[in-house]
């Protein structure tokens, strides 16, 4: 915050080229070129950032003007058809009573042998030798977490690339799979990479779609089975 | 309007990947932002794409929004702003038709509307009404219609320049109004 002070009314505009940068891009008078490259820093340098969320805010007062316009309903649909209407198996607890999988399956000959193939190999948890991917982290937190799922070896591995876990406190990862309660991965954090065996009843969530989330815990972890304190950081696995 | 609450919840379940949450936040809230996206690109097919791109962000990113000091509604319209913005700027030809600009630079909100909106409101509209009303109508039209310097120094007929060096003045002395 104490940054923050620096940036004030008083420096007027030559002072700060940053910020003036950061409300012409909020404001949104900037040319395509200009634009893509704050957009970057945007990304790429939190103070930039910052300066941004500020401006929004700011200038989301002006929103009130804008007048509420119902889309037509096509719209729902075509976007749920983008999102959703994928070929994936995901948020689904029972395959049978999945909908993307019929519809998998009503793809056509090649892919539904080939989804039946593979989801016979799950059902009897043989190693398909895949590995799943994700990135966590959360906007406003330190904290980022990599993690990496081995199906064929059902191990876990997870990596802590910044953010120090305090001392009289626990990380603890959590598997989240449709409308299910999170289920608890064990404990991370610390220095390098940590690898978790998953359990043979958790090995079946593992699949591209699910949540991957991490909480503050006291040490120890959670002692309900649920995350008791806030969630610090979380990503959607992926297939790579 | 639903309450900030509603959102927050909202957009929390759908970074867990909860779909009726999605659907009850795109319920709650496409409304405003199709306005906010057609007001901006004035073209329904258009603002029709960029409602699409939204919420495949809103929908792959909601765990970007937590307890940020972000209103999840200005969030949301911010990502929205930033599309059809961006979507604009992006056009082959700057189609800027001189009259329509000068048209729409003109609605300023009503003094009703103002009381509606409450007290944060009327403290960014006395903050614009600071300003020369060339300036403040600049500001507006900018963040309402999303025009560029280009089409805010043809409107102006004023050096792009010179637009920018006074923008940039407008918008310092706005924030050090808002600040107060």
């Amino acid at each position: 915050m104490s940054d923050k002070a620096n940036i004030g009314p008083g420096m007027g505009t030559e002072g700060n080229e940053d910020d003036a940068l950061a409300a012409e891009y909020v404001l949104g008078v900037l040319d395509q070129a200009e634009r893509s490259t704050l957009a970057l820093r945007v990304k790429t340098d939190t103070a930039f950032a910052r300066l941004v969320t500020d401006w929004e805010a700011r200038l989301s007062d002006l929103d009130e003007a804008y007048e509420a316009q119902t889309p037509p309903a096509s719209v729902k649909v075509a976007l749920d058809r983008r999102l959703f209407d994928q070929p994936q198996l995901e948020n689904h607890n029972s395959l049978w009573a999945s909908l993307t999988f019929w519809r998998l399956i009503s793809v056509g000959a090649v892919l539904g042998l080939m989804a039946l193939v593979l989801i016979s190999l799950w059902t009897i948890n043989q190693p398909v030798g895949q590995t799943l991917v994700a990135s966590l982290s959360a906007v406003n937190r330190t904290e980022q977490f990599v993690a990496l799922y081995e199906t064929d070896t059902q191990t876990l591995r997870i990596s802590t690339i910044s953010g120090d876990k305090p001392t009289d406190k626990d990380f603890e990862l959590w598997i989240i799979s449709g409308d299910n309660s999170p289920k608890s991965l064990g404990l991370v954090g610390g220095v390098g990479d940590k690898a978790l065996r998953v359990t043979t009843s958790l090995q079946s969530k593992f699949v591209a779609g699910v949540t991957l989330a991490v909480s503050l815990e006291p040490e120890g972890g959670s002692t309900t089975g649920l995350p008791t304190g806030p969630v610090i950081a979380v990503g959607i696995v992926k297939n790579i | 309007m639903p309450t900030p609450n509603d959102i927050t919840g909202l957009l929390a379940r759908v970074a867990l990947g909860d779909r009726q949450a999605f659907d009850l936040l795109y319920q709650k809230t496409s409304a405003k932002l199709f306005g906010v996206s057609l007001r901006l690109l004035k073209d329904r097919t258009e603002a029709e794409d960029v409602l699409q791109e939204v919420y495949i962000k809103v929908w792959q990113r909601a765990d970007r929004f937590n307890q940020s000091d972000a209103s999840p509604m200005s969030w949301l319209i911010a990502i929205t702003r930033n599309h059809a913005i961006d979507r604009i700027r992006a056009r082959k030809t700057v189609t800027a038709d001189i009259e329509e600009i000068a048209e729409l630079a003109d609605k300023a909100p009503t003094p009703e509307a103002n009381v509606i909106a409450g007290s944060d409101r009327r403290k960014i509209n006395e903050c614009l009404e600071q300003l020369e009303k060339v300036k403040s109508s600049a500001v507006r039209g900018a963040y309402m219609e999303g025009y560029s310097y280009q089409e805010l120094s043809d409107r102006y007929k004023i050096p792009l320049n010179t637009v920018r060096t006074w923008l940039r003045r407008s918008l310092a002395k706005l924030k050090e109004c808002l600040s107060e």
